[in-house]
């Protein structure tokens, strides 16, 4: 059994169609890349996946269990949990506090110190305000929350955007080990290389719908889905329509 | 006009009058003397200008009784101090008065919305009371109020008559409140009335299309203010006493409840629901087991109502109207024929010249380069695209240009003009026009009604305080609306209220509205977000028509569209201007691409 | 003519009002950061726990035990008024959300007029509060210090519940972001119910420590709900320094004032008001936060 699968989900921003009957599937221990242009759908899949958005339609299940129309309080305990592209990081609150507050209610949450492990950065700078620290630093508070709530199921939204390649370097690794730990992951990224490279699978979203799915390698072998979909694509026939 | 079109369009008129003649001969049946009416009636004419204020402008205010003490105390000093003798001219002066501190605290208050400007208005009444009571009590009276005001003599040139109490002074007051709904209801149905619903509903796009939304929002804080004087110094002549307990907050929170009960979006809700209320209490008092518990009662009523009957008491009735009027809805009359949608036209033809230039625009956040050093040209007549990968700062370029914010540096020029600085409103009224990704439509006003508020900036300018004009009857923004309807294709859905109509129709209403504001340089964001395939066709095509005699940037997401409907394309990159030229050009530039995949070069991929 | 000691005493006066200002506006600009609800009941609530704190007392109870029940009840009553009623207004405008919940104010203030009566009580002292307290440089009334001393107290309490517990983390953090919280597991609807029930109960137990200086009557509340407005609009929305502030900058402006001119107090107050409005829109200690 897949760890979360979606099926036909429809979701809408008001009365603007966002998603069209999209359907995924991510298999435990995966590592699944979610591409496309920006308004194309990704991060909405990604917030009605983890109950911040609606889905009008469709069906969402986690480990078995139906999670379509839960709050998002009750999917994020029930092991998935999302990083928002905005990071979202308390800016009053210290790092350490912003730790203490993921961790407060997960069922099995990591001691601080397995975190510190990870992102050794954070220990130095743990009585810093959020408000005070870098891009890079918010982005690893941002992924430690995840961590240290011992997530199943990570959903990462644009996670290295605007960093500096040494930092997306480093956090680029932390992903890898943490897929090597047994965590399923799945990410959103605009740099298609990164992306290929991170994941084993990936979906391509276009206006909502999805346009491609498959193995990595086997996107790599699409220069024209990749130039359609991810690039600024080929002069178009002036009537055709569709995704 | 037709005795028919007549009757549909003076029938409230007629029915009031019909209602307030038998009213006292009615009244003594069910034991309501002419006071009790004579009192309904004055709450009912306090009410007139603050439905206006609440229920048509969405204004919100604690602070009415200032104007109810301020406008009744001028009155009643006047009167009592043998300063007038007659009581009109009293009454008149004491309308302006309050019309004058309407001024002084909608200009203070206005400045804030929502929740702070409720408070606002509190604060303010509460100085005033306070005013009363203490600095001004030589002319007030303090706490005693003024007394002894004589009966209200009425005189034209050579006659003059006094107004006894009773059946008298039951006529004055209803004269004054009849000649009070008659102007009001003027006010609702002109251009400026139509105005002020949609600074309710949407008040960012009242303003986008060109409407100086706080010049109206403060001509309408004046009016209801002169309401509450006139209101006020009628309660002193009617008691023959004005009370300090009309500066008090109670008289403002009574005329909340009462128009709330009544129906905010009526005229008439706010004398529903003095009735209600005034009844209420007579009846109840006469029942002594549930006597002092009568304000109780109406809370609860009013909590229920606000939760339940937002529309009040009012709104139950004209919802039963509405829904027996749809069955036997009628053609329209009257068809203005279809013409072409007015255009600005443009001040100087330039040819050669940018219509739409921006010159080395930048904004910087707190540590943070949004956009930098943009350069951006748009040929008359030219569909221009903007693209760009996320996080490329488009949409602050976009919002630039439209003046929804400040560049930290650079110009922005109008066919040479500079507009940097301007803001939404003005730059509208020179004939460029934003659409947004995100609809931002007048949900309660039908189709056609939600294209006649652009079209009415488009006519009258950015402020007018037209209300001797009825607003549908204006040809040529009658003619524009048309012109609007069928470009867009939703002439047969006008009468539609917009939250009835669907996304592909909304957002062909978004594109109408920027059409009939007249604009010759349209900013469309994101025109085909969240449409389905078929939506998407249909857009498409509509966007090209509209080229003839405009000219028009677009950002959009939907590369096969843009590529399909561009002359040339702008390319942003991190803030910054990556490369610009033909869809095929951009097609074939490397930088462009490697932008796109996050940097990847394509043979890295292969 | 000012003497010092006469200055020195409205001073204090000016603390001891500023601080139970303070707890009070407490409740309401921390349910407005973190439920974007303004509580126009909020002086309603004060009163009804001034009344409840009179009826123990009355009853025979210590006054502390009138604290207790002023607080506890306006607790409950906050409790069942999120459950009932404001859960369902948090999405609609803030019109209705301030007629609404004006109308409960309305509701509660009748209540309290039909159980006792419209004419105002007199709270008598606790024994422990009456007469004066010699302070060395002056005499100062004993209930009025020891006001100043329940108030630091139970400041220090909400001080250290937001700053020290981990529902005062969870608040804080949904002050700046509610959805976020909610993404990391917490169930925000219990914070909600919490938060409205705290800040009516900072109310009623402010109505209770209040009523032996000021006395009690239904129509209070709406002064009441006035200067609490006040104050927070100086202090700021959101923040526990931003109420103390700006509760002890009102109450000094009306103590002195009131040697000054007793009458122009409201007056002086209000032109504070209006200043900050003009010159720091978002308040002394405010961020531009929710508007």
């Amino acid at each position: 059994m897949s760890l979360l699968e979606a099926k036909s989900i429809n979701s809408f921003y008001g009365d603007s169609h966002i998603l069209f009957d999209v359907s995924m599937t991510i298999g435990r221990n995966e590592v699944v890349a979610l591409l496309g242009r920006n308004g194309a759908g990704k991060t909405t899949t990604l917030r009605a996946l983890s109950g911040v958005v609606s889905t009008s339609s469709g069906s969402i299940s986690l480990n078995g269990k139906a999670i379509e129309g839960l709050q998002p309080y009750e999917i994020a305990r029930l092991g998935l949990q999302l990083v928002p592209e905005e990071r979202c990081v308390f800016t009053s609150l210290t790092v350490r506090q912003n730790l203490e507050l993921a961790a407060m209610s997960a069922p099995a949450a990591l001691p601080v110190q397995d975190v510190f492990n990870i992102f050794p950065r954070l220990k130095e700078r743990q009585n810093h305000k959020g408000g005070e620290l870098s891009g890079g630093e918010q982005q690893m508070v941002a992924i430690a929350r995840a961590i240290i709530r011992d997530a199943q199921i990570i959903l990462l939204d644009e996670p290295f955007e605007g960093l500096a390649p040494v930092i997306v370097r480093d956090l680029v690794n932390v992903c890898k080990s943490l897929a090597e730990d047994g965590r399923t992951i799945v990410i959103v990224e605009q740099n298609v290389l990164l992306a290929l490279a991170l994941a084993d699978r990936c979906y391509v979203l276009n206006n909502g719908h999805v346009v491609f799915q498959g193995a990595s390698a086997q996107l790599r072998d699409e220069p024209f889905v990749i130039r359609r979909y991810l690039g600024v694509g080929i002069a178009p026939d002036v009537e055709r329509s569709g995704p | 006009m037709t005795a028919g079109g007549a009757i549909r369009r003076w029938w409230p008129e007629l029915v009031l009058f019909a209602v307030l003649v038998p009213a006292p001969y009615l009244g003594g049946f069910v034991g309501i003397g002419p006071d009790l009416l004579g009192r309904i009636l004055i709450w009912g004419l306090f009410g007139l200008g603050f439905s206006l204020l609440f229920g048509y402008a969405g204004l919100l205010s604690f602070g009415q009784s200032a104007f109810f003490g301020t406008g009744g105390f001028v009155c009643a000093y006047l009167l009592a101090e043998g300063h007038v003798q007659n009581t009109l001219i009293a009454l008149l002066v004491g309308t302006v008065a309050a019309a004058a501190a309407g001024l002084v605290i909608g200009f203070l208050t206005l400045r804030r919305t929502g929740i702070y400007f409720a408070m606002g208005t509190l604060a303010f009444a509460e100085m005033f009371y306070f005013l009363e009571n203490s600095p001004l009590k030589h002319w007030t009276r303090g706490e005693n109020g003024i007394s002894g005001i004589p009966s209200a003599q009425i005189s034209f040139g050579m006659m003059s008559f006094e107004v006894a109490s009773g059946w008298q002074m039951y006529a004055f007051i209803a004269a004054l409140f009849y000649i009070g709904f008659i102007v009001a209801r003027l006010i609702a149905g002109s251009p400026f009335g139509a105005v002020l619903t949609a600074i309710r509903g949407n008040p960012q796009r009242a303003s986008a299309v060109g409407h100086a939304i706080g010049r109206y929002k403060l001509a309408i804080f004046v009016v209801a203010a002169a309401y509450g004087g006139l209101a006020g110094g009628l309660l002193g002549i009617f008691q023959s006493y004005m009370p300090p307990d009309a500066f008090k907050l109670e008289t403002s929170a009574q005329l909340v409840m009462q128009t709330v009960i009544g129906g905010a979006g009526n005229l008439l809700g706010p004398l529903v629901g003095a009735a209600v209320w005034l009844c209420l209490y007579e009846i109840l008092q006469h029942t002594f087991a549930v006597g002092p518990y009568w304000k109780l009662i109406l809370g609860i009523v009013f909590v229920l109502l606000v939760a339940l009957l937002r529309r009040g008491l009012c709104g139950v009735v004209e919802d039963v109207f509405v829904k027996l009027a749809d069955r036997y809805k009628g053609k329209r009359i009257g068809e203005t024929s279809v013409g072409k949608l007015g255009i600005f036209a443009a001040a100087r033809s330039s040819t050669g010249s940018p219509v739409l230039q921006a010159r080395a625009l930048s904004k910087a956040y707190a540590g943070f380069q949004a956009v930098a050093e943009v350069d951006f040209s748009l040929q008359e007549g030219e569909i221009h695209g903007i693209i760009g990968p996320n996080g490329a700062g488009k949409s602050t370029f976009f919002k630039m240009l439209a003046g929804e914010i400040n560049p930290s540096s650079g110009q922005i020029l109008l066919r040479g003009d500079d507009i940097t600085a301007l803001g939404a409103t003005e730059i509208c009224q020179l004939g460029m026009s934003k659409g947004y990704q995100i609809n931002q439509l007048f949900e309660s006003l039908s189709v056609r009604e939600s294209l006649r508020i652009p079209a009415l900036a488009r006519a009258r300018g950015k402020f007018r305080f037209d209300i001797f004009r009825a607003a549908h009857r204006i040809d040529d923004v009658e003619r524009q609306v048309e012109a609007a309807l069928t470009l867009v294709q939703l002439h047969d859905r006008q009468d539609v209220l917009v939250h009835e109509l669907s996304y592909g129709e909304k957002r062909r209403l978004e594109i109408g509205l920027v059409l009939a504001t007249g604009a010759n340089i349209l900013l469309l964001d994101e025109p085909l977000a969240g449409m389905s395939p078929e939506e998407r066709a249909h857009v498409i095509k509509l966007l090209r028509s509209l080229r003839t005699g405009r000219s028009i940037v677009i950002v959009e997401h939907d590369m096969d569209a843009m590529f399909g409907l561009a002359d040339r394309i702008t390319v942003l990159c991190e803030g910054r201007l990556l490369d610009e030229g033909s869809p095929a050009h951009i097609q074939k530039s490397q930088a462009v691409q490697e932008a796109y995949l996050g940097g990847a070069k394509e043979h890295e991929l292969a | 003519m000012f003497s010092a000691q006469l200055f020195l005493s409205q001073l204090f006066n000016g603390l001891a009002l500023g601080l139970l200002l303070a707890l009070m506006s407490m409740g309401l600009t921390i349910v407005y950061g973190t439920l974007g609800v303004v509580n126009f009941a909020h002086g309603a609530l004060f009163v009804v726990g001034g009344y409840v704190g009179y009826s123990v007392y009355a009853l025979g109870g210590s006054f502390v035990a009138a604290m207790l029940a002023g607080a506890i009840g306006t607790f409950v009553i906050g409790l069942a008024l999120e459950r009932i009623l404001i859960r369902f207004f948090y999405n609609r405008p803030a019109e209705d959300q301030i007629l609404v919940t004006f109308g409960v104010g309305i509701v509660l203030i009748e209540t309290i007029r039909s159980l006792y009566g419209g004419i105002s009580k007199t709270i008598s002292l606790p024994s422990w509060g009456q007469g004066v307290t010699n302070l060395g440089f002056m005499l100062y009334p004993t209930y009025r210090i020891e006001l100043l001393a329940i108030s630091i107290l139970i400041l220090g309490l909400v001080w250290i519940l937001l700053y020290r517990t981990k529902l005062g983390l969870i608040v804080q953090a949904g002050v700046e972001n509610m959805m976020m919280v909610n993404v990391l597991g917490i169930n925000v609807r219990r914070v909600f119910l919490f938060v409205f029930g705290s800040g009516a109960a900072a109310a009623g137990l402010a109505g209770v420590l209040a009523s032996p200086i000021l006395s009690l009557a239904p129509d209070m509340a709406s002064h009441i709900l006035v200067l609490s407005f006040v104050v927070v609009v100086i202090g700021g929305i959101g923040s526990f320094g931003g109420a103390v502030l700006g509760g002890v900058a009102a109450g000094e402006i009306l103590s002195l004032t009131s040697m000054v001119n007793p009458a122009y107090t409201d007056a002086m107050l209000f032109a504070a008001m209006a200043l900050v409005l003009i010159f720091r829109p978002q308040g002394l200690l405010g961020t531009e936060g929710r508007n």
